[in-house]
């Protein structure tokens, strides 16, 4: 959301100014007794709002769109921001030491990626559980099950985190 | 209690804080214009203001007043100066470039540059087993710093291991060169996609 935020002080930022500095010359052209515009032709906008009425259609739908865009950006800037990185437990006050959640699911892949019958892996990590995820093409796989509890598990206690994710494994089978 | 997640850290806290803030304002405010113009439109607020258009009689004898241009010139000067200001905001980072270790009236004051201190630390961090690069900054301000210290890891040793290197070792000899009684710092480590055992 951060990059999205940037965007759009950028966009709107420099929408901003350009507004500003052209109402202001259009502004101390009219003071100055000039007729017409001097930078952006505004007539044919100000004729069609002299035009239409709040309840035409273009004016109403208008309105909606501007109204949801603006409770979209309310309900995007309000929502919590999202915490990425996972604490490692640690002894000195001052210093705070973090994983990023890919980083925990990056672990635990490796931690597993050497055994014997797994195809490929894949994980998804949020503050609360991990879920890794094992492709093997082994039919009879509770003792790769059980490895891979074994193995995962390890890793996840050795990064030490402050509060570990609860561990999830799916093994599945892929046809060899 | 400490938070068990945190949020990645940003460059630039100033524009993350001021975005946010002004985008919520002009979400607010494009919310009232849409709810106002839906609620004319409908007929909610009566028939006879539905049927009005837009800019009609009325909005012209405003408009027709002496004050009413000037004031919108001084509004639209206001929106550009303000649209300046926060495009400047985003290029403004908390990035220290020296801190300040003693300020006293009798013996002085004595500055030291970031980059010296944030080399000597990527160097002595690079340096232990499982790393593979490190790099730091300093943020906050010249009396009161803090570090930021980002370590890629290679996967051949334990997270956690180079997590108590990094605490019980490098950060002491620092706070220790710096004579600092506190320096609060924020390590992140940084697990491969691929660890370097696998890549033989």
């Amino acid at each position: 959301m951060r990059t999205v935020d940037r965007v759009l002080a950028l966009v709107l930022g420099l929408a901003g100014l350009a507004l500003g500095i052209v109402v202001v010359a259009e502004v101390v052209q009219g003071l100055l007794g000039r007729s017409g515009h001097l930078l952006v032709p505004y007539e044919g906008v100000a004729t069609w709002l002299r035009e239409h009425t709040w309840a035409s259609g273009a004016v109403l739908t208008i309105s909606i769109v501007v109204g949801v865009v603006g409770l979209l950006l309310l309900v995007l800037e309000l929502k919590p921001r999202r915490k990425t990185l996972l604490v490692v437990q640690g002894e000195d006050d001052d210093v705070v030491t973090a994983i990023s959640r890919t980083g925990v699911g990056r672990a635990l892949e490796q931690s597993v990626s050497g055994l014997a019958g797994v195809d490929s892996t894949r994980s998804t990590v949020t503050s609360r559980k991990a879920t890794l995820v094992v492709r093997t093409p082994l039919r009879q796989s509770a003792e790769l099950d059980a490895q891979v509890r074994e193995r995962a598990g390890s890793a996840l206690a050795g990064l030490g985190l402050a509060s570990a994710p609860s561990l999830s494994i799916d093994l599945q089978e892929v046809s060899a | 209690m400490s938070a068990s997640a945190l949020a990645p850290v940003t460059r630039t806290p100033g524009a993350v804080r001021t975005n946010r803030a002004v985008l919520i304002v002009l979400g607010l405010l494009l919310l009232a214009l849409g709810v106002l113009g839906t609620l004319l439109g409908l007929g909610v607020l009566g028939s006879a203001q539905a049927d009005r258009t837009v800019v009609d009689a009325a909005v012209d004898d405003v408009a027709r007043m002496g004050w009413f241009w000037p004031v919108v010139g001084v509004v639209a000067l206001l929106i550009a100066v303000l649209s300046a200001r926060w495009l400047v905001a985003q290029a403004k980072t908390d990035r220290l470039s020296r801190i300040r270790l003693d300020d006293d009236q009798q013996t002085g004051r004595t500055l030291i540059d970031g980059s010296a201190i944030t080399h000597a630390v990527e160097d002595e961090v690079g340096d232990l087993p499982g790393v593979t690069r490190a790099s730091a900054h300093l943020s906050g301000s010249p009396s009161a710093p803090s570090l930021h210290l980002r370590v890629k890891l290679d996967g051949r040793v334990d997270p956690a291991q180079v997590h108590r290197a990094v605490t019980g070792t490098t950060l002491p000899h620092l706070r220790q060169a710096l004579e600092l009684d506190r320096l609060p710092t924020r390590v992140e480590l940084d697990i491969p996609r691929e660890n370097a055992r696998s890549l033989g």
